[in-house]
């Protein structure tokens, strides 16, 4: 009996991948870095490193908000945020990375993965986490259905106003990073299955 | 006890003084003022983001207003249609007005813009081009994970480099964002941009 197995021979990319040597020295520099902190290069930088200067522009703003020595929240509030987002815009990518990272945020890989699947079948959450995932479903998936109440929510939990606001530019940040992910394919790493 | 009403407020989140803002806010702020006579409600909303906010701007302005260190080819009038139906499709009334009024300005011909807002599937006067990347913006925006192949095909086919094709992607995705948070924050509608329409 034989079996029909995929072809091994896809690209990461749907469009062109550069080659490094084409790429201005600044978008270089962020995979080299990249690279060196992970111990290898994931797809998605690879990927839309076709956007050339305007794609080193891009990570300077994304990468700022994921940086767990930075933020005005705590860094498992932004991946909660980061890992819903792109759960709701359904990014297989963005998921399996994610759900990586959340899980080492929380110290607890199986809760980060579930959360990647869908975060209201799990139990777990802290009030302060489901509020915050819940905030990021809505803007994601019904953005003009934010209402005075959803931040007032945001508030109660102690939130400042700048709090939100980089909780607003996570989850918007995601709305178009998700896009790029999706729209080129970007194969997921073989890191996400190790 | 009678309400009384004190008119619309600029943003649901606190609104930064001038004299608060980061060195490259307040410089933005300026620049627009001399430029428009007015700083427009989403500068002076989205100034509380700080950083964050300075390094979206960097990013969006050679993305919309065209770069010479991009790689993609795409026209200032493609980049435009392409903000404002994705605006449009969000439903961000702020980011609707303004962007069919930059639109305007980028076609000198406001009546066009305002068509191409409402229902560009209805106007003649776009190329094959044109409309390719205004359907692209409408899936997505909605429902991203549903563009085919043969989709990148049609594109490639009219000669769009893939250079092209990302840069698109990128107009749609950031606008996308940058829909998001103008609603996240409710955004007042600029009164100005209405005053000659």
């Amino acid at each position: 009996m034989s079996v029909d197995l995929p072809e091994r021979t896809a690209t990461i990319s749907r469009l062109r991948v550069p080659g490094l040597e084409e790429l201005p020295p600044k978008l270089q520099h962020q995979i080299e870095s990249i690279t060196q902190q992970l111990g290898y290069t994931p797809n998605w930088i690879r990927a839309i490193a076709l956007g050339g200067a305007h794609t080193a522009r891009f990570n300077e703003y994304l990468l700022p908000l994921l940086d767990p020595n930075q933020g005005l929240l705590p860094y498992a509030d932004r991946e909660i945020l980061a890992t819903v987002t792109s759960a709701e815009n359904g990014c297989s990518y963005c998921r399996l990375n994610h759900a990586g990272s959340l899980g080492e945020a929380l110290g607890d890989s199986k809760l980060g993965t579930r959360v990647a699947i869908d975060f209201k079948e799990v139990r777990e959450l802290s009030p302060r986490h489901r509020t915050l995932a819940e905030f990021a479903a809505k803007l994601t998936n019904h953005p003009g259905e934010v209402s005075d109440a959803d931040i007032e929510t945001l508030r109660e939990l102690g939130l400042d106003d700048e709090q939100i606001f980089e909780a607003v530019h996570v989850i918007s940040v995601f709305a178009a990073a998700n896009r790029f992910t999706i729209f080129l394919q970007v194969t997921p790493d073989d890191a996400f299955f190790g | 006890m009678t309400a009384t009403f004190s008119g619309p407020r600029l943003s649901r989140l606190r609104v930064p003084a001038r004299d608060e803002l980061t060195p490259s806010a307040r410089r933005l702020a300026d620049t627009t003022e001399k430029a428009e006579g007015y700083v427009p409600n989403w500068i002076e909303a989205f100034a509380l983001g700080g950083e964050n906010t300075n390094r979206l701007n960097a990013y969006l302005f050679p993305l919309l207003e065209g770069a010479a260190d991009s790689p993609g080819d795409l026209t200032g009038r493609e980049r435009e249609i392409l903000a404002t139906i994705v605006s449009v499709t969000n439903g961000c009334s702020y980011c609707h007005a303004l962007h069919v009024d930059t639109l305007g300005k980028v076609l000198e011909d406001h009546w066009l813009a305002h068509r191409i807002g409402l229902h560009h599937a209805e106007v003649a006067e776009l190329s094959d081009r044109e409309r390719l990347l205004a359907d692209l913006a409408l899936t997505l925006t909605h429902t991203p994970g549903e563009i085919s192949d043969d989709r990148i095909e049609a594109l490639r086919a009219v000669g769009l480099s893939d250079e092209d094709i990302f840069e698109a992607v990128q107009v749609i995705s950031i606008i996308n964002a940058t829909n998001r948070i103008t609603l996240a924050l409710g955004v007042l509608p600029d009164e100005q941009i209405f005053a000659n329409r």
